[in-house]
Parts: structure tokens; sequence; C-alpha cells
């Protein structure tokens, strides 16, 4: 019973752990933008992502776009090119662009009373800090005129700072620089050899006398009468 | 000496006779008004020489300790540290010895090398003074014990007998042990400071490839040698002391007997903690005068906490053998090293000294070699373990070399007696000395020939009514012959013993010769029969 009590909670951690490991990163950093597309429309975007995205990892963006005033309830936004850029301090493109609609005549609509939710999801540029730049291009329908043509717009997120990538630790643990140069062993092998030398005597004594020893019995086993008394 | 009277000559032959009986070796000197016998005896470490004169007026007995001083044969390595250092404040001479005499890239500082950063200063040379005296101090005062229980034991003859005696404290292994213990790490030490001894541009080198300075190098190198050469003079000290522990109980069996067996191992385990604390600041006070005069406190508890890991270690695993302590020697270099790879990376002075420590693992699997000679020893009587870790067994080969110089005078002496007693006092057809009989030292048939053989001198010196001899009566040599032979023996063989017995015996038996050749085959039949 109580092998199985200490199974139940190990394996209640190991989940805990692999649970919390997950990138909760969540907690994102939130902005809102509020476009004046028409005299009669105003578009609300807000853009969600992560406050710090890490360097061999991946990052979601997320882009609602919301309608708060416009004339009738029937008015629709209609997008027709969402792109997604990312950019650094100078505003070059850092990567591939990403594009969401291309056709003029489909588009995705944004009604008047609910949310339009886009969701991206990119690798992590090789660089420190970078931006996103949302460009969209879409018309809006209904109210005074039934078609509108609208411009392009373009944000820039985040609005106050990069966002900014957290590098791996590439200290290295181990660095072996190298092996000593030659000019020290030649000065300090001939001290070690010589201590050597004097840490084999005893057995070089041993075999010198086991030796000496073989050749003396040999000798004396073809002698004659001889009385050999040894203490 | 035929200026001595033969009654004199009688005597001394009988006292020589007596110390040789009880292994000691002797040697007489005769005048007209005295004799004298000295026997001398290699009890344990040192030798006591016994000294009987016999005079006009009466004997005198007296005690001697002999070899005692070879033990200062020992500080001349530690003097010498201290005379180089003299002869470096003379401008002529430290050239030579600071390396500066010739501009070459090969010149070595030798006084950095050997001292370290050490200036003759009071300190440097009382410590070094004091730590090589201690071992001579050790002998002596073990040497002091024995002589007053020999004399106790004699208190008739000599007048410096005491009631009590004293025992010999086992904690004074720890001390002999330490003679030789902090030669080798020395040694040790000198190869892991010896880079900067190096004149030149070796340490410039040095700093480049591995992108350090002077004082982060050396503190690295401070940093590995106390965890390192910490655990190791732990080992091997508490081994050797706990060995030359063992060897001093052995005249004492009240020791060896006592305690569980529980007892004795947790005993030895205290006992080598002891042992390696002792040398360990012993070798930390050397330290502190010449290699790590800068050392923190926390490097100095680190090679102390190792020093105590390496006690227990050798207290757990001495007594499975020495290979055992040499591997843990050897593992503890490698483990080591593994330890500190990971230290590189943040300070590049490590990777240094690692490449160098690996160089030392080869040592402890030399040392293996001791056993060969313990063995080689054995043969000359020297049976205890104070060669163990000396760099060059110095006084272990003096000793085999006086011990072979006694038994060339051993040898002489009995074949004089062979050729005087036999020939002279007894018929030659009588004995014969066969020449298998005397062919190997270690068999039982020559041990047995050769106490029989004393048996029969023992017994040509008692025709004295008023000596006093030691030797087996009849019940004794009964039991003897049964253990040797492990079988009852037959009736020619207890006839035999019997009529041995007499012979020792009983002053008026004077058996016929047809019976002494009889007897005299059954005796030959049953030394040769043991084999």
């Amino acid at each position: 019973m109580k092998i199985r009590l200490i199974r139940f909670y190990f394996i209640i951690e190991i989940l805990l752990i692999f649970l919390l490991s997950i990138n909760v990163g969540a907690q994102g950093l939130v902005q809102d933008y509020n476009l004046t597309i028409t005299e009669d429309h105003d578009l609300k975007v807000k853009i969600t992502s992560q406050d710090l995205w890490d360097e061999s990892g991946t990052g979601e963006i997320r882009i609602s776009f919301n309608l708060t005033r416009y004339p009738t309830n029937t008015s629709i936004y209609r997008i027709h090119l969402l792109v997604v850029a990312l950019i650094d301090d100078a505003a070059t493109s850092i990567a591939p662009i990403t594009q969401r609609s291309n056709s003029s005549q489909d588009g995705i609509d944004v009604e008047s009373d609910s949310i339009l939710l886009f969701t991206e999801l990119f690798e992590t540029p090789n660089v420190d800090r970078f931006y996103f730049n949302i460009t969209f291009y879409g018309r809006a329908i209904g109210g005074n005129n039934s078609e509108t043509e609208t411009n392009l717009h373009s944000i820039r997120y985040p609005q106050d700072g990069p966002i900014i990538v957290v590098r791996d630790n590439i200290i290295p643990r181990i660095n072996l620089y190298g092996f000593p140069p030659f000019s020290f062993f030649q000065r300090w092998l001939p001290f070690y050899g010589i201590f050597i030398l004097m840490i084999c005597s005893p057995g070089i004594i041993y075999g010198v006398n086991k030796y000496m020893h073989s050749k003396r019995s040999k000798m004396e086993s073809k002698g004659d009468d001889e009385v050999v008394i040894n203490e | 000496m035929s200026d001595v009277s033969i009654q004199m000559r009688r005597v001394t032959d009988k006292v020589e006779q007596f110390f040789r009986l009880f292994g000691f070796s002797t040697s007489t000197f005769s005048s007209a008004t005295r004799t004298q016998v000295k026997a001398r005896k290699r009890l344990g470490t040192e030798d006591i020489e016994c000294v009987i004169a016999e005079t006009s007026r009466g004997t005198s007995v007296g005690f001697y300790s002999v070899n005692v001083f070879q033990g200062l044969v020992y500080i001349i390595p530690f003097l010498f540290l201290v005379l180089m250092h003299l002869f470096a404040l003379s401008d002529t001479i430290r050239p030579f010895l600071d390396g500066t005499r010739e501009n070459s890239k090969l010149s070595i500082n030798w006084l950095v090398l050997v001292t370290g950063e050490a200036t003759l200063s009071f300190k440097f040379v009382t410590f070094i003074l004091l730590i090589g005296i201690l071992p001579f101090l050790t002998d002596y005062y073990i040497q002091k014990i024995r002589l007053n229980n020999l004399k106790s034991r004699f208190s008739f003859y000599s007048k410096e007998a005491m009631w009590e005696t004293s025992e010999i404290p086992y904690s004074i292994a720890t001390l002999q042990a330490s003679r030789s213990i902090i030669s080798h790490t020395w040694f040790l030490t000198v190869f892991y400071f010896g880079v900067f001894a190096f004149q030149g541009e070796t340490q410039l080198e040095i700093y480049k490839i591995f992108q350090t300075s002077s004082e982060n190098l050396k503190s690295a190198i401070t940093d590995v040698f106390t965890f390192t050469i910490g655990f190791i003079l732990g080992l091997i000290s508490a081994e050797k002391s706990l060995l030359l522990r063992k060897d001093l109980s052995k005249f004492d069996a009240r020791s060896r007997f006592s305690g569980s067996i529980f007892e004795r191992r947790f005993d030895s385990i205290l006992f080598g903690v002891q042992s390696s604390l002792i040398t360990s600041s012993l070798f930390l006070l050397f330290l502190s005068v010449t290699f790590l005069p800068s050392a923190t406190f926390v490097q100095a508890s680190q090679f102390l906490l190792m020093a105590i890991i390496g006690g227990v270690v050798a207290g757990l695993i001495y007594q499975e053998g020495p290979s055992w302590v040499y591997t843990s020697y050897a593992i503890a270099i490698i483990f080591s090293t593994i330890l500190f790879i990971f230290k590189t990376g943040t300070q590049s002075g490590y990777a240094f000294i690692i490449n160098v420590q690996l160089f030392f693992i080869p040592i402890p699997f030399i040392l293996l070699g001791s056993r060969y000679y313990s063995e080689y020893l054995k043969k000359y009587n020297i049976e205890n373990h104070e060669w163990l870790y000396d760099v060059f067994p110095l006084m272990s080969l003096l000793s085999v070399y006086q011990s072979t110089k006694r038994r060339k005078e051993v040898k002489i002496a009995y074949e004089k007696t062979l050729t005087e007693v036999i020939s002279d006092e007894l018929l030659p057809n009588k004995i014969i000395i066969s020449k298998e009989a005397f062919q190997d030292v270690n068999s039982i048939p020559h041990k047995l020939a050769k106490h029989y053989f004393e048996l029969v001198l023992s017994y040509t010196a008692s025709f004295d009514e008023t000596a006093f001899v030691i030797i087996p009566n009849h019940n004794q040599l009964l039991r003897w012959w049964s253990d040797k032979s492990k079988q009852i023996s037959g009736e020619k063989n207890i006839e035999f013993i019997k009529t041995v017995d007499k012979l020792l015996w009983d002053p008026d038996y004077i058996p016929a010769v047809s019976d002494l050749l009889t007897y005299e085959v059954t005796g030959k039949e049953m030394v040769l029969s043991i084999k």
C-alpha cells in the first residue's frame, strides 16, 4: 500500500512538472488601436502577443477586429488583404511576409456586432529585437454609401518598444583550452621520471635478487658435499 | 684463548648457546681476566643488545639499544632545504640556485621548485627542523620503553629495574608513519607547483593558451591540490599508521583479542581519522611556510576535510589489502579531474592543472610492487611496514646489509663449533650430517634437524650438574612428535624418544654402542619421514 501511494504521488509530481513546463507565457502584451476608417466607421484592433520571445522557440500573435462605431446594424467591414511582417528598428523586413487574403472579390467580413480573430504562429527571428508591422486593406459596406473605398492601414505593434528576444545561455560549461606547451614538459618530465625510478627501485632490487638467486641455485645444485647452513 | 680458565670458557659457551636458542646473534670476547658475551636481536624495528660479562668478581648484565641514532639520517633532507636558502644569501652562489646564471629557455629556479615561496626566517627554520626531528624522537621513545620493560624482567641482575612498566601508546604509530608520507606528498607538491619555477617563456605561453593570469592559475592549482592531495594524504597516512599499529600490537596479545568485530571496525575508522588529521596538520604547517603562504581559510579547511574523508576510507578498506588502497588512490585523481572539468568554463586555470594531474595515475600501480619487496625482506626477518611509501627505502636496505653481515658471522661460528665440538669431543662416526637434511632452510626436516642438533649440543654442555639448561621433558617431546607427524607413534619411536630423554636427564645412563646405532637409524627415519 505504501509503495502504491508513493508511486501515485510520484506520477502526480511528474505530471505537474510536465504541465508547468509548458510555456505559460500567456501574460502577454495587449495593445488596442482605434482607427477611423471612414466618417461613420471606427475599427478597433486588438493585438496580443508574448512579452518575451525565446530565441529557439515560437510565438503567437492574435489580431482581433471589432467595429466600434457604425451607422446601421448591418455594417460590414470586408478585409481583402492582411499582411503581417516582422521588421527591425530600421523597418526592414527580417522574415518572409505572411499574407492572409489575396483576392479582391472575396474577403473576410467583420460584422457589426462580432469580433474577427486571426492568429499566426511565428518562429523567433535571429535578432535581438523586432516589431510587427500589420497592414490590411478592406472596404466598409453599409451606411450612407453602400460601398466605400478604404485605404491601406498599417499598424506597428508594439507601440512603446520592440519585442525582445531572450537569448539562450551560451556560456560554455566545459572549455578545455588545450594542452600545456612542450617547453613545460621539457623540464617537468625529467623530474617526474626520476621520481618514478626511485619508486620502482624496490621492485628492481627484488628482480635483480631473484635473478641472481636463480643463477646461484643452478650453480649449487651441481656442487658436492657442501653443508649449507642458513639462518 | 688458552689464558682463560676452562670453567669460564665453558660458562661463556653455555651462555652463548642459551642466547642462540632464543634467536639472538652472539659474539664472544675473552681475555685473561674476563669474558664477555654480546647478544644482539632485532625486536620490532630496533636492535637490542644484551651484554653479559663474566669476571672473577661476578657477573654483569646490561641491556643497550643499538641503531637508534640511525633515525637521524632522515633529517638530512630537511637540513638540505635550509642549507639551500643559506647558500642563496651569498651573491656568488645565488645565480646557480635562482636559474639566472644561464639566460636560456630551460633555466629552473631551484629554490622555488623545491620550497615554493619560502624565505629564510625563524619560522621557516623551526618548522622544517621540527617536522624532520619528530620521527627520530618517536623511535627513541619507543626504544626507551622497550628497554625499561626488558630490564624490569631481569630485576635481580640490573639495578635499573622498575616496579611498574609502561606500555607503548599506539597513537605513536601516526608520527612514525608521518615521515615517509610527508616526503611522498612533498614530491607531489613539487610537481603541482613546478610551473612557477620554470623561467623563460613557459609561463607566458601558458597564460596565452589558457587565457589566465598568474593569480588565477595559482588559485586554481591550489584548489585542485587541496582537494586531491588532501584525500591522498589522509588515505595513505591512515593506512600506514594502521599497519604500524598492527605491528606494534604483535607483542601484546591483550590488544589483539579484545573487543567485538564491530568495535574493531569502528576503532580502525577512528584511528584512521586521528592519524590523517595529525599528518595533514603537520603537512599544512610545512605548506604554510613554503608553498601556500597565501592560501585562504576555505582552501585549508578543504584540505583537512578531504584528509578526514581519506582517513575514513582507509579505516574501512585497509584490511582488504594494499591493492584496494592503491586503487582508491588512482580513483581519487580521476574523480577530482572529472569534477574540476566542470569548472573550466568559468575559470580557465583549471584546464591546465587537470592535464598535469592525470600524469600521476601510474604512481599507485607502481607502488603495487611493494608486495614483492616485502617478500624479499621477509627472507631477512624484516616483517614490519616501516619502509612503506618511502621514496627510496634506504634504511631497510641498510638493515638487510647488516643482517647479511651478521649471518656470515653466525655461519662462521656455527662451522667453528661443528669442527671443534664434533671432531674434538664426539666420535665422528656417531653423527652423520647428510646433505639432504640441510638444503632447504625453511623446510620442516631442516628445522627438526637443527633442533635435534641443538639438543645434542646442550646435552654436551650440560654435563655439569650445576648448570641450568632449558630442554623439553618426555611428555613434551611425545606431544611435539605426535603433533608434527599427526599419527600415533609406533613402539620404536616411543623407545627412541624415551632414550633421548634419558640421555638428556640421566647422568648415569650410558647406552651401548649398538643401541645408539639403532636409535640413530630410527631418529633419521623420523626426521626424514616428515616432508
